[in-house]
């Protein structure tokens, strides 16, 4: 970031006693202001009330199973059609969403806090800091994933842990495998920002360092942790059903967004049956799509120079 | 800077040495081996296969014996196909890097592109509809977009081969044959580079975004250098700064193959092979191809930080 | 960016592991023929019920070959196989793939061939067995040469046999299970420096003395011969390392000549203007590596003239459309099968097995996953082997009260939960299920609600395949679904079945099995042996082992131009290489 005047939030800084004065509260103010991210809000909200409320109404049950009644197209008994097995696509999809949504928020939640934070500190201690982070860094992505997780599998079968409570550890071993490209992007940002003028003010108001991270240096990586965010979101939704063939994810007959996409990866399906693919495939899009409307929303707030023309 | 290299460089022998730790205790700890998974051996051939392979010895013994070789370059035997590692690896990678690197070229200018002008025409119609393309990629696996292509572009409209590198039984040569190269790459190309522009867009329409609201950028405006001067020669300079990190993430990405590309496009790649291995367990190929990319994602790190100081006089590598 | 590569990386694992681990299942064929390998069919694929007509075994002929394209018919001295990737290992004695053995077996003839209804015949060498069934002579038939014009001698066949008795031979083969030629351990230790069971007679005649009665030593002594002059200049006893270097350059005395091997992409091959049963009439033979994805789409362009796809109704629906390529279809050899672990006391009462295979749909998942393209099975044989019954077969129709009635009288109750218990252990099933395999995607959603009628809690979990191999060798499991393939010889099942037997590793055994494998082992008269094998499968149905599933069926398609082919489980294309024709 090539800032050549001091950044505003410096301001912020100066005159601590506004009240509200931090960025996080100002950014949300204007989120609210945004229509695009409040239809992003509501289509999530949406999702989630769909989701968690909508099986109740379905007159049919994940044990309703009828291979005669099987890879039928759209009708008025089945809104979305069956799959091979002659169950309800339309239950699947919602029944999906539980797991799916709540296994997406986690794992952006715990990738992006953990490389932030991480990034950050590296950045703006450097020296042995930095060495001991990046070397962590350098070692995990020198990682594969795929053994890790098969292992990781095979001791949770060990340990007779029941198969239904894996996906929550899950959540954590996503985000815990994708943290290290957000940490360096974010310290290689937090490196040239911690030489800009404003931080020598900050430097000079004898701020705390947690202070100069959280309130200063951080706000300002804003944009590409959105970024990296709402991507996030949608690579663990899909990753997930990946996790579940190494015995980490949801436990058929559960379903779940990615492992209802993947069932029907090849050519026949895909040309004969898009009620198969489609549906999961256009949750997945609204849910990333509604996050990146709440994202670029809250990027636009914490940049209070962009005055969008709308 | 010469310092820091120098400290850098020997930073990367404890780190690669970390590493093939790391690698080799998990490969023992996998559930399974390659002599296993034929089910139809007898326990007596199993044991004899294991001696045979060296694979009856404890993991420590068998690191140290594995660490030995490859200091010597021999990075031990292929179980599946039976010759060297190395020979393996270097019979599929160049195939692997021929489509990489084509298709990093192409995901570079045109995420470039695509990103300078949804940032500078925020929220335009044009900044929705990329928007909506870019999610959309993302939200559905990629084999899809793979069957898509050989559906509409090779079977339907027959303007490229459905797979493979050469047309099969074809003795051209010279011009002609890195033509057939040509044609048979269409395909893989074109999906690895639909893939891989829809993260990279969201990144400089980010960074864009950043700088043009920057007050030099104003500045420049308000002395009426001409726009595209501004945004090309101004903006988008500082704006590729951060996507320096980004490029050190490239190097061994170069490498390491598209499995799924080149699976549906059949082509004989590396990153097909390494699933294989890693279905069957085929340990040393691991073991060494996973080492020379972990060499590579090192390196590559060095490289990002290096530019980077480079480009950025004011970031200061201690 | 590792984010990217991550989830691409998982996705491709996803469509991966589907070929792999059918693969894997398959592979696990009970078998002791040196040349048993990983038949990557994918096992399944969903399509529509009900319908037309459905043909299991027999052709489906093209029904317009004018729709045939140019690509395939300007090619008239060409055929092309499409095929998954060889690795490059073209040898007769170390392919271990079925792809490896395929250009193998082009480039390499055996002594004895498979004929198409399983039975052997010679194909280099006349054979004959001594009547104590120990001694078998080999005598090659006239002017046969190895490519370079050296002939084949029986000195070839000895060096052939002996490398497989190296202490440092790691190909696929056996030998001790399956052939154990007298002496052979001996070698094997370094105590000798030639095989004793082993004698060359003159250039043409061989003989193999064996330790004991094997009816499947004819199957490994009889495959494939390399030339000792070529493969045996650097050969040192215990190390075969030079061997590797060989893999690419093979010198044979087969149908093709080895042109050229691009990995991962094809393996060209012309025909050898020498061979011994008539120079082939097509003049070059290419394999053309293709992928599932992909290989439909192949045919229909002409860009390859044979596949192997999956056998489902949507395929077949599909390749009837395009008119040009007639299909091959037939039962595969082999049989999916539930496997309960019989260390685990409630595996141990019969009524326990039998309630469970009344209990569970079979119908449905089989349906589910081939839609008509395979059937129940309750004995593991083929209908097609000459040792099949289904005299006095139970065929355990999905019944729910009889095996409730049966669960009652093994003493399983219904506890306070619904879920039954015994001595106060409440009756719990964990599933491993190798993953991603659609046949246990149709098996989990069935058999939890099934099993949660009859009150039994099943839970499943899914491993990749290797992860599974690794829980049922330690005895970690209570049930699992996998396949064995079959050989034309029904003995090799013993290995499955006997007590002691080398792949039971379910800790099954029954004393009566035991006993009537001896007796089908221990004679070579056919009738007696059928007689034989009959009480085996009526044993087999009443005992259960294994909750017998399917067996399904494979199919080649090929282009209506090229004739010839005459395919069976037993036989495969490699047989009519010499005498196939392009039109």
């Amino acid at each position: 970031m090539s800032q050549v005047t001091a950044n505003p939030n410096v301001t912020t800084a100066a005159e601590p006693k506004v009240k509200s004065a931090s960025p996080w509260v100002l950014a949300f103010r204007q989120v609210r202001q945004s229509k695009l991210a409040i239809f992003g809000i509501v289509m999530l909200l949406l999702m989630f009330l769909i989701c968690f409320f909508g099986p109740f109404f379905s007159p049919y049950t994940i044990d309703t199973l009828n291979i005669r009644n099987g890879n039928k197209a759209p009708s008025a008994a089945h809104w979305l059609g069956t799959d091979n097995l002659g169950r309800d696509i339309l239950l699947r999809v919602m029944l999906a969403g539980r797991i799916s949504l709540l296994v997406g928020f986690v794992a952006m939640m715990v990738s992006v806090s953990i490389g932030s934070l991480l990034g950050a500190i590296a950045g703006f201690y450097r020296g042995w800091v930095d060495t001991i982070i990046m070397r962590i860094i350098d070692i995990m992505m020198s990682i594969p994933s795929l053994p890790l997780l098969i292992i990781l599998g095979s001791i949770l079968s060990d340990w007779k842990i029941p198969p239904s409570e894996r996906i929550y550890i899950v959540m954590f071993m996503l985000g815990i495998l994708s943290w290290p490209g957000l940490a360096r992007l974010v310290r290689g940002q937090i490196l040239s920002l911690r030489e800009q003028e404003f931080m020598q003010a900050a430097e000079s108001l004898g701020l705390r360092d947690s202070k100069k991270i959280f309130r200063h240096l951080l706000p300002n990586t804003i944009p590409i942790i959105i970024v990296n965010a709402t991507l996030a979101v949608g690579g663990a939704i899909l990753m997930e059903s990946v996790l579940s063939y190494l015995g980490l994810g949801v436990v058929p007959p559960t379903p779940s967004w990615g492992n209802m996409i993947s069932a029907a990866n090849n050519l026949i399906d895909f040309q004969k049956r898009p009620w198969l693919w489609i549906p999961p495939g256009v949750c997945v899009f609204i849910t990333v799509m509604s996050f990146n409307f709440v994202g670029d929303a809250l990027r636009d707030a914490f940049d209070p120079k962009s005055k969008s023309k709308r | 800077m010469k310092q820091f290299l120098i400290r850098r460089i020997l930073q990367m022998i404890p780190t690669l040495i970390g590493v093939s730790i790391i690698l080799f205790s998990v490969f023992s700890m996998v559930p399974g081996n390659f002599i296993d998974s034929n089910q139809t051996i007898s326990a007596e051939r199993a044991a004899e296969l294991k001696h045979i392979h060296g694979l009856d010895k404890p993991a420590t013994e068998r690191y140290f014996i594995w660490a030995s070789n490859a200091l010597k370059g021999d990075f031990g035997y292929s179980f599946q196909h039976k010759v060297d590692v190395t020979t393996v690896i270097d019979r599929y990678i160049w195939n692997s890097v021929l489509i990489a690197a084509f298709s990093m070229i192409f995901t570079w200018i045109i995420a470039i592109f695509i990103g300078v002008f949804s940032a500078v025409k925020k929220y335009s119609l044009y900044d929705g509809i990329i928007t909506f393309i870019v999610f959309g990629l993302m939200s559905l696996p990629s084999f899809f977009l793979g069957l898509l292509a050989i559906k509409f572009i090779a079977v339907d409209m027959g303007w490229a081969p459905v797979g493979g590198m050469y047309t099969t039984g074809s003795s051209a040569t010279g011009f002609a044959k890195v033509f057939d190269l040509l044609e048979h790459m269409i395909l893989p190309v074109t999906v690895l580079t639909a893939l891989g522009v829809g993260g990279l867009t969201r990144y400089f329409r980010t960074s864009m975004l950043d700088i043009i609201n920057q007050d030099y950028i104003r500045t420049a405006r308000a002395k009426g250098v001409k726009e595209s001067t501004v945004i090309f020669k101004h903006a988008l300079r500082n704006a590729l700064i951060p996507a320096i990190t980004l490029l050190g993430f490239e190097l061994p990405a170069l490498f390491s193959g598209a499995m799924i590309t080149e699976k549906i496009f059949n082509w004989p790649g590396i990153g097909r092979v390494y699933l294989d291995a890693l279905n069957y367990r085929d340990y040393f190929l691991l073991m060494g191809y996973l080492m020379f990319l972990s060499f590579l994602t090192v390196l590559g790190n060095l490289l990002a930080d290096t530019l980077y100081g480079l480009v950025d006089p004011r970031v200061r590598l201690k | 960016m590792k984010k990217r590569l991550l989830t691409v990386l998982s996705l491709v694992l996803a469509l991966t592991l589907v070929l792999s681990a059918c693969g894997g299942n398959d592979s696990a064929s009970s078998t002791g023929n040196g040349n048993t390998n990983t038949n990557n069919s994918s096992e399944g694929n969903s399509n529509e019920g009900g319908g037309d007509e459905i043909i299991t075994n027999g052709v489906i002929p093209a029904s317009d070959p004018s729709k045939n394209p140019a690509a395939a018919t300007n090619r008239t001295d060409t055929v092309i196989i499409g095929m998954t990737a060889p690795n490059g290992i073209f040898n007769p004695l170390f392919a271990e793939t079925t792809y490896d053995v395929y250009v193998a077996e082009a480039l390499f003839d055996s002594l004895v061939k498979i004929e198409k209804d399983g039975s052997y015949s010679p194909q280099m060498a006349d054979y004959e067995v001594s009547e104590d069934g120990l001694v078998y002579t080999f005598t090659l038939k006239d002017g046969i040469k190895w490519t370079d014009g050296t002939p084949v001698t029986a000195k070839d066949i000895a060096f052939s046999r002996t490398l497989l008795f190296d202490s440092s031979y790691d190909g696929p083969t056996d030998v001790m299970q399956s052939a154990p030629i007298k002496g052979g351990q001996d070698y094997k230790d370094g105590k000798a420096t030639s095989i004793s069971g082993i004698k060359v007679v003159n250039d043409k005649t061989i003989e193999f003395t064996m330790d004991s009665v094997n009816p499947l030593a004819l199957a490994t002594l009889g495959s494939g011969v390399i030339p000792e002059h070529y493969y045996g200049k650097d050969y040192k006893q215990g190390n075969l390392g030079f061997m590797k270097d060989l893999f690419t350059k093979p010198l044979g005395n087969g149908a093709y000549i080895l042109k050229k091997f691009a990995p991962g992409q094809e393996v060209v091959m012309e025909a050898n203007p020498d061979y011994y049963a008539g120079a082939p009439k097509v003049k070059n033979l290419i394999y053309k590596v293709t992928t599932d994805e992909t290989l439909v789409s192949n045919l229909q362009t002409g860009e390859t003239d044979m596949d192997f796809p999956t056998a489902s109704k949507d395929q077949i629906e599909d390749i009837k459309a395009m008119g040009f390529l007639d299909t091959q279809i037939f039962p595969t050899n082999g049989y999916g099968y539930i496997a309960m672990n019989h260390n685990d006391p409630k595996f141990k009462d019969q009524k326990v097995r039998q309630a469970l295979t009344y209990g569970l749909d079979r119908q449905q998942i089989v349906d589910a996953v081939y839609q008509g393209y395979a059937k129940v099975i309750n004995v593991p044989q083929s209908d097609l082997s000459w040792s099949y019954t289904d005299e006095g077969i139970e065929k355990y129709d999905f019944d729910l009260e009889k095996a409730k009635q049966l669960l009652d009288e093994a003493g399983w109750v219904p506890g306070a939960d619904g879920i039954r218990e015994k001595d106060g252990v409440k009756f719990k099933i964990n599933f491993a299920a190798t993953s991603p395999n659609p046949v246990n995607d149709a098996i989990i959603p069935i058999a939890t609600a099934n099993y949660k009628e009859l009150g039994i809690d099943f839970v499943a979990e899914q491993m990749d395949f290797n992860a599974v191999i690794d829980k049922r060798k330690k005895g970690d499991f209570d049930m699992l679904f996998m396949a064995w393939g079959l050989t034309p010889d029904p003995q090799s099942m013993q290995n499955v079945y006997m007590t002691s037997g080398s792949q039971n590793d379910i800790g099954y055994s029954n004393a009566k099995i035991d006993e009537l494998f001896k007796k089908t082992g221990s004679t070579v008269n056919q009738e007696e042996r059928k007689e034989l094998f009959k009480q085996v499968y009526q044993e087999m149905n009443a005992d259960l082992p294994y909750i017998y599933l399917y067996q399904r069926s494979d199919m080649w398609s090929m282009n209506n131009r090229v004739k010839g082919f005459d395919l069976s489980p037993y036989k495969n294309f490699t047989g009519d290489l010499n005498v196939i024709s392009v039109q």
